[in-house]
């Protein structure tokens, strides 16, 4: 699991990492639904929410080179990660709990709730765009499929309409997510 | 070489963020970051949206792992490892227990005394830090004095030593926490109780959660919020852990 995070070339259409990804997955799922379910009333919809947001944190962050895995280990700060979202949201619908004494005091790094907006902020975007928009950036940018093999899946003649095509849907893309960013940093 | 017209740049970013660029036009690509800023700025833009893609989409595959199995289909299967159960005998056996305990509650009317109960239940924990713990600490004298302090009864002492006690790992700021809420509890201080066990379940990965969860469930019950007490009761029967039993047994008591 650390070497596939920290290799940013990686893809998950590649067998060994997308068994990495899968084991890493279904192996700490549990213990951190557990554990954040520790902290507060959660139903399981929520836990896996958390779990969601903090593996996909974890992940770009240490495709960034943001975390050393070498000094701490991909599920203490996976964990850590969780911990982080889930008191930045009680605290956000003020909630009160006996902990909120102690949690209050407790630095919240606001890096990583800005992240969590960020992809949020993207999935969003990305279902507004919907298909084939949706489905060729992913394509491209997440699977790494390239331009003649889009071309032949979308049934565009040539490589040439796909490529405009892609670029009309980012275009529209980075107009909807960043008018997203701009309206959160308005609300926060 | 002169910048190319801008409605280039887009796909001129992908190339060299895929890597598809040689090192000669890496080199000039890296040169016209230095020296116009519009082009820099665009590229940071670009960049943005273009790792945001990716951990997105990183994200939907999770979703995607969820769905072929989703977690609610693990515990379910885990609580019933016979999944060939007849269903109606689950059920009549289900109507059978529901009509035997409304008659004992019928005929008993038993009062709820919770700390009662909870007495019951509650054990002195044992000294269980570990030599290995005890000498990473560099204050580790003040903790194992509390510790043993706690273990010898004496909760006043012991609250005050561990709360001078400090620790740099997970596992003993863990465990002077565990000992600090357990001298809270059997001091009647039970707000104090739970704010300690809950900072420690707060700590990620220690090798405590389990039992900080059953007595926090206990701290909560002694203090009369049954819900929060009842909603870890819950959890800890789901866990099906060591304290799951003890769960089970006060739960059917309440």
């Amino acid at each position: 699991m650390n070497n596939l995070l920290t290799n940013p070339d990686w893809t998950i259409f590649e067998e060994e990492n997308r068994q990495m990804v899968q084991s890493a997955y279904y192996g700490l799922r549990e213990p951190f639904c557990n554990w954040i379910g520790n902290m507060g009333k959660l139903t399981i919809e929520e836990k896996i929410m958390y779990y969601h947001d903090a593996f996909s944190i974890t992940f770009e962050n240490a495709v960034q080179q943001k975390v050393n895995f070498q000094k701490t280990s991909v599920k203490t700060y996976l964990f850590s990660v969780g911990r982080n979202l889930y008191l930045a949201d009680l605290r956000k619908q003020g909630r009160k709990l006996p902990i909120d004494d102690y949690a209050e005091n407790l630095e919240i790094d606001e890096a990583l709730i800005a992240k969590r907006d960020k992809i949020l902020h993207m999935e969003h975007a990305l279902n507004q765009m919907g298909e084939p928009c949706k489905s060729i950036i992913l394509d491209f940018y997440f699977h790494k499929v390239n331009m003649q093999a889009i071309a032949a899946k979308f049934g565009y003649q040539h490589d040439g309409i796909a490529r405009n095509k892609k670029y009309k849907c980012l275009q529209t893309l980075k107009q909807i997510f960043f008018n997203q960013q701009k309206s959160n940093e308005f609300t926060r | 070489m002169n910048l190319p017209d801008s409605s280039t740049w887009a796909e001129l970013f992908d190339m060299y963020l895929l890597n598809e660029l040689n090192p000669q036009q890496q080199n000039q690509f890296q040169f016209w970051l230095k020296s116009d800023l519009q082009f820099a700025n665009k590229f940071s833009q670009h960049q943005l949206l273009f790792q945001t893609i990716q951990t997105t989409g990183f994200k939907l595959s999770l979703q995607a792992l969820e769905e072929a199995n989703p977690l609610h289909k693990t515990l379910e299967n885990q609580l019933k490892p016979n999944a060939k159960v007849n269903t109606l005998v689950w059920l009549s056996g289900l109507a059978a227990i529901l009509v035997i305990v409304g008659y004992i509650i019928f005929l008993f009317q038993p009062t709820k005394d919770v700390s009662a109960i909870v007495a019951q239940n509650y054990e002195h924990y044992p000294n269980v830090i570990n030599p290995t713990t005890r000498g990473a600490e560099s204050d580790s004298s003040t903790l194992n004095l509390g510790v043993d302090a706690y273990v010898q009864g004496d909760f006043l002492n012991a609250i005050e030593l561990l709360n001078q006690a400090s620790a740099n790992e997970t596992d003993a700021e863990a465990a002077r926490l565990l000992y600090l809420g357990l001298a809270y509890f059997e001091n009647n201080s039970l707000d104090k109780a739970i704010v300690a066990f809950q900072k420690a379940i707060l700590l990620p990965e220690n090798d405590y959660q389990e039992t900080l969860t059953w007595y926090l469930a206990l701290s909560y019950l002694k203090n009369e919020d049954l819900k929060n007490g009842i909603d870890l009761l819950n959890q800890i029967i789901e866990q099906k852990g060591f304290y799951a039993a003890k769960a089970k047994s006060i739960k059917s008591n309440l």
